[in-house]
Formats: structure tokens, sequence, C-alpha cells
């Protein structure tokens, strides 16, 4: 079995009135790329910051690597590569320099310096951009320049606050792509979006947090294997009278049917022919109807579940 | 970690557009402005002699102090008489006979000179400059007095042998005072001083809490003290030699520092680090927003450099007789005196103390700094 890199126990965090952090757990093994998955405000930004040992917090222990973490703890330090949600970089430096700025608080030997800056810049692919300011850079290209200052030493543990905020989909492939690869090389990786369609494809295991809870922890699909919902099915442009929509949320593994705009939403739990059995009853009973698609259940289920409110605010 | 800090501080301050122009192109630009509108003025004192005024003087000490002194001004080169002196018997009749075509009024009001002028030209101006002259020699005669006689009279002396060849008031062999030289020193002051602005982003860039380069550089395995100091070191000695520079540049356009010329580079690397340190110290204050230390950096500069006459030359003498503690703790105020010292003494006392109060200045700062600022963790970010 993997080691532990990162082992919090019953951390309590609290800024004033606020309880960030609610007795949280949490154990990291090695090789991981752990998820940890919530709302704004659920506690993960504060969760990475103790883990940093950059916030003070009330109560409870933090270890990496095996030793507790502490601000003097140099030699954990030395193996952690951050990705902040902000971008972290100097407006006065090129890229390559900003990156080697960073990687020399950590890497001493210029030679060997020199040859992680060149393969953290290729590994981002920034190679055109080597003598750019990074106010010329776009958004996107200013994300890949900020990974790359977190991760040119090298590090076997590397923490990534969201670091995918408001990149162009091409980014943010590239920079999901890279993740993978860093994990392939050994790295343990700790991911905090709150994008769970990233997290899905990406991590190994997860965490799902709010205000400061760890609410349930595992795989993706043990982690929705804790819900009810299997399958949801939407049926567009149909006119259903009330007695149908009933006959409908009875039909076997259906526990839910409602219409909202039009759209006719059926979630099903369990079974393995949901879809036909439904569409045989429109049929059966000649009601006209648009689009039919079906769709497994998400982390926003899971957590809308749990919960009893969306992962993300929904956009206007 | 050390060099590599270094050299990136270094680097990042000399590409910082802001820093570079406040305290090298701010102060060349300022001090050409200065220079021009002086230089003429320089020029056309030349041209100026038998300058009308009135004098009434109920002060028993101004009268004697004073009265020697205006009758013994005369142009350097020519030996022609400054000011055609009118003695008046009442205050009453000097104010009516400034209406006329007399140029200043100079009268005594609570044992001070006091100067009142008809218009605002050259003439007005060289009469200011008079008085104030007349007050920085009160100002040295007080401060000698309080080292005893023998220094007192040895300081007369020389004022009085100085005074009788009709070459301006000097307190020595190396006295070369001009009436501007203040706005001058206060200039260089002013450049020191602006290094608090690199101070505070500095500051800000190294704490975890005030930013997220704070933050990355806190948890990289670089000690904080090794990139604070490193990260100091490279903005002193860079932001110390722009002044060099700026200063380097008005001794080319012809203002008169003086010969002291390693003392004033001494000078200006003390200044560069009580600007640079109080900066820390200020960017190390609890958690008030950036643009706030920024303007608390731009308050103490500019206010430091008011109260040692930067914009107006009478501050210095006034803060002096109202409120001298204020001149003992102003880094500007001390930065000037310094440069004024080696332009006027002939030894190094007052030089030097001016020195130490800087250092004793940075030294608080630094400390002061480094106890607000010392947490490694912190409450919330």
């Amino acid at each position: 079995m993997s080691e532990a890199v990162v082992k919090i126990e019953n951390l309590v965090k609290r800024y004033k009135e606020v309880l960030a952090l609610d007795h949280f757990n949490l154990e990291i093994k090695e090789g991981e790329v752990f998820g940890l998955l919530g709302p704004n405000g659920s506690g993960k930004t504060t969760t990475i910051n103790c883990i940093l040992s950059l916030l003070s917090y009330d109560k409870g222990e933090v270890e990496v690597f095996g030793k507790k973490m502490s601000p003097d703890n140099y030699e954990a330090k030395r193996n952690i590569g951050v990705v902040m949600q902000n971008v972290a970089v100097f407006d006065e430096l090129t890229v390559y320099e900003n990156i080697d700025y960073f990687c020399g608080l950590y890497i001493k030997d210029k030679a060997k310096r020199k040859e992680y800056v060149e393969e953290a810049i290729t590994f981002v692919g920034l190679e055109d951009f080597k003598k750019f300011y990074p106010k010329k850079l776009s958004g996107g290209l200013l994300r890949r320049l900020n990974i790359a200052c977190g991760i040119a030493h090298k590090p076997k543990l590397i923490i990534m606050d969201e670091p995918t905020v408001a990149v162009d989909p091409q980014s943010r492939n590239k920079i999901l792509e890279g993740i993978e690869e860093l994990n392939r090389n050994g790295a343990t990786i700790i991911y905090t979006s709150h994008y769970m369609e990233e997290v899905e494809q990406i991590c190994s295991r997860i965490a799902i947090m709010d205000k400061g809870k760890n609410l349930a922890l595992g795989t993706k699909d043990e982690l929705k294997k804790m819900i009810k919902n299997t399958e949801t099915i939407y049926i567009e442009k149909i006119d259903v009278t009330k007695e149908q929509l009933e006959a409908i949320s009875k039909i076997n593994h259906v526990y839910s049917a409602t219409i909202e705009d039009g759209k006719l939403q059926v979630k099903c739990s369990g079974g393995k022919h949901n879809l036909i059995n439904v569409l045989n009853y429109i049929n059966d009973n000649n009601i006209p109807c648009g689009r039919v698609y079906s769709e497994l259940p998400t982390l926003n289920d899971v957590f809308l579940e749990i919960t009893g409110k969306e992962l993300r605010d929904k956009e206007a | 970690m050390f060099w590599h800090n270094f050299k990136y501080t270094f680097l990042i301050t000399l590409r910082s557009k802001d820093q570079i122009f406040w305290s090298l192109i701010f102060t060349v630009i300022l001090g050409t402005l200065f220079y021009s509108t002086f230089g003429n003025a320089y020029e056309f004192e030349q041209l100026q002699s038998n300058i009308p005024v009135v004098v009434y003087l109920d002060d028993e000490a101004v009268q004697k102090n004073f009265g020697d002194m205006i009758e013994d001004i005369s142009i350097v080169e020519s030996g022609e008489k400054l000011l055609a002196v009118t003695y008046v018997d009442s205050f009453e009749e000097g104010k009516e006979l400034l209406v006329d075509d007399t140029i200043g009024f100079f009268y005594s009001e609570d044992g001070m000179l006091k100067l009142m002028v008809n218009g605002n030209g050259i003439q007005e101006s060289i009469l200011s400059t008079i008085v104030a002259n007349y007050h920085q020699i009160v100002t040295i005669m007080t401060d000698l007095s309080s080292k005893g006689p023998e220094a007192q009279m040895a300081a007369i002396e020389k004022l009085f042998s100085e005074a009788s060849n009709n070459e301006g008031i000097s307190l020595g062999k190396k006295a070369n005072m001009d009436a501007y030289s203040d706005y001058f020193f206060n200039l260089i002051a002013m450049s020191c001083l602006f290094a608090s602005f690199a101070g505070v982003a500095f500051t800000i860039n190294n704490q975890a809490n005030l930013s997220t380069i704070g933050a990355r550089k806190n948890v990289s395995n670089t000690g904080g003290l090794t990139q604070l100091i490193s990260g100091l070191s490279a903005i002193w000695i860079l932001l110390s030699a722009m002044t060099c520079i700026a200063f380097g540049y008005l001794l080319l356009i012809g203002v008169n520092f003086g010969d002291e010329i390693p003392r004033i580079i001494l000078t200006i690397f003390v200044g560069n680090m009580v600007g640079l340190t109080s900066g820390f110290f200020i960017g190390s204050i609890g958690k008030l927003s950036e643009g706030v230390k920024e303007a608390i950096a731009v308050a103490y500069s500019l206010i430091s450099c008011f109260m040692s006459g930067l914009m107006l030359q009478m501050m210095k003498p006034m803060i002096h007789m109202y409120c001298p503690i204020l001149e003992k703790i102003n880094p500007a105020a001390r930065l000037c005196d310094a440069l004024y010292s080696l332009k006027v003494y002939e030894t190094y006392d007052r030089f030097n103390e001016n020195i130490i109060t800087l250092l004793v200045m940075t030294v608080i700062f630094t400390l002061g700094g480094f106890l607000l600022g010392r947490r490694k963790q912190y409450a919330s970010i």
C-alpha cells in the first residue's frame, strides 16, 4: 500500500465567527491525482494553505511526507510545488526569467536549473514565448506560465488550486494533459476545482467538500454509487397530462418524473432498460415529443443529492 | 540562493518603470527645472544692486545681528552694495514707504526677523533669501552656543573675518553656500526617500498574506531572512546608484554641491537605506492594502521633504524654531543637513552626527519592519 503523502487529522480553522474547516480529515497517497471538489467558499483553498503551513489553524494536525508540516520544514517544502489560484509571476521578468527565478528558490545548481527551466517551458508549450513579458501573454498562456513556475523544480507533491479558472478550452486541455503527464512521471497531485468535468477527467480519488467538511470521499464511481440516481432521461417538447406524468413516475425503477419548460425529466434508480420503458409508454399513449436523451449521474448530481444544492452557481 | 534572489530583485527593480521614474527621472526633471529657474536668478542676481529696502528693528537682538549683516552684504564680483537701506522709526512708517518705490520692508516681531514685500519679482526673492540665510546663521549660532564659549568664539571670528571681506557670509574656508543650495539638497533627500516605494513593493511581494507572489516565495525552501536581506540589499544598491546618477547630472549642469563628493555619495547610500527600510516598515504594517501602504509611503516622503524645505525654504527654520524635535527625526532634514554641513563646515562633527542619526533610523525601521512581518504563518490570507 502506498504511503500517505499528506495526512490531515481533525483540522479546525476559524475566521472569527466563520468555521472554515470543521474537523476536517484527509489522507492523500503517493501517486494519486486527488481532487478537492466543492463550491466557492467550501474550504478548499483554506485546506491548501494549511497543508502549505501558510495559515495557522486552531486545532488538528497536518503531516506532509510523514512529518509534521511547519513553516520551517524545508525538507518537505523542497518537494512541494504550488500553482496558485491567482497568477503569481513578476511583470518585470520574462517568461524564462520568471521560471528561472522561482526554480532558483529550490535548485542551487545553475546547470541543473537551466535544464529544469527548459523542460518546464517545453512541458507547458511556451517555447515560442521565452522572451515575452507576462503582460504580452494571453490569459491561457499566463496560466501555463503560472504552472511552469510552480513545477519547474520537479516536486514530488504538486498542489494546484483552480489552475484553469478563466482559461480558454485549448489551454485548459493542455493544462489537464500536462497534469496527467506529471502524474505519470511520479508526482502526487492535489487538484482543487469547482469544475466537476475536470475533476472527473483527471482525478483518481475525489473528496467533496462543503462548509469546511469532507462530505464524501472515493473514486468517481464510488461517489456515484453513493447516490440514488443512476440515470436521468430527458424528453424535449413533450405535452403530457398530470395523469400521464404520474403514470411515468410509476414505471419500474423510476423514482421521479417532473416537467419544466416543456421538458420531461425522468430520474431512475437502478434497472437496465429505463429508456426503453419510458419510450414504450410514450409510444403506447401516442404522446408527441421532440429529442430524447439519457445522462448518467455526474459529480454535480452527487453533490446535489448530498447537500441539496448545485455544485456551481448557474451561469446567467 | 542569496545571489540568485539578489540578481532577480535587482532586475525587477531596474525594470520597474515607476520606481526608476520617481528615483531618477523625476529627480532629474525637477533638478533641471530648479536649475533653470534658479540659474536665471543667479545671473539676474549679478545685475541687482542697491535694492531699496526699509528697516525697522525694535528687537535688540535682531537689530544687533541683522543690522550688521545687511550693511555688509554686497555683490561678490563688483563689490557694490546689494541693498540701499533706509531706517525708519516706526512700523507704520515702514509700511508707508513700502507702498512707494521700496521693494522690501524688514522688521522684527516677537524676536524674529520678518519681511514684507511689495511684489513677487526677483528682487523680492533675493530679499526673502537674505531672511532665510539670516535664520540659518541664527540657527548655527544657537547650535554652537550649546557647544561652549570656545567654539562659539571661533565661529564668530571666522564669521566676521569672512564677512569683512564682503564676500558673503561664511563659517569657514569651505563655505560656499548660495541661496538655492537647500533646494538641491532636498532634491537629493527626496530621491533617497522615494526608495520607500520600492521598500513597500518588495515587502508586499514577500508576504504570503499580502500577495500571491509572497505566498509562492513563502512555500519555497529558501529561508525568509535570506530572501529579505538579499532583496533589500539589491534594491538599496540599485536605488543608491540611481540617486548618484541624478546627483552626477546635477553636478554636470552646474549645481554646486561643494567638493566633498565621496561623503555626498556616502550620504546618498545612507539616505537610500533610510528610505528603503522605512518602506519596508510601512509595508510590514498589518493587512492594509497595497494602495494604502503606497499612499502612506508617498505621504511620508513628501511631508518629510516639505518640512525640510523642498517646497518652501522657510519651512526649515520655522520647524527648527517651533518644533525642533520634528527636525531631529525628519530623515529628509537630516539628509539635507548632512549635505549642508559638508558644504559649509570644515569639520565633520555635524555631518557625522547626521549620518549616525540616519543609521539609527535605519536600525529602528528595520527592526520594526522585521518584528511586524516576522510571522511565518498567517491567521488569514
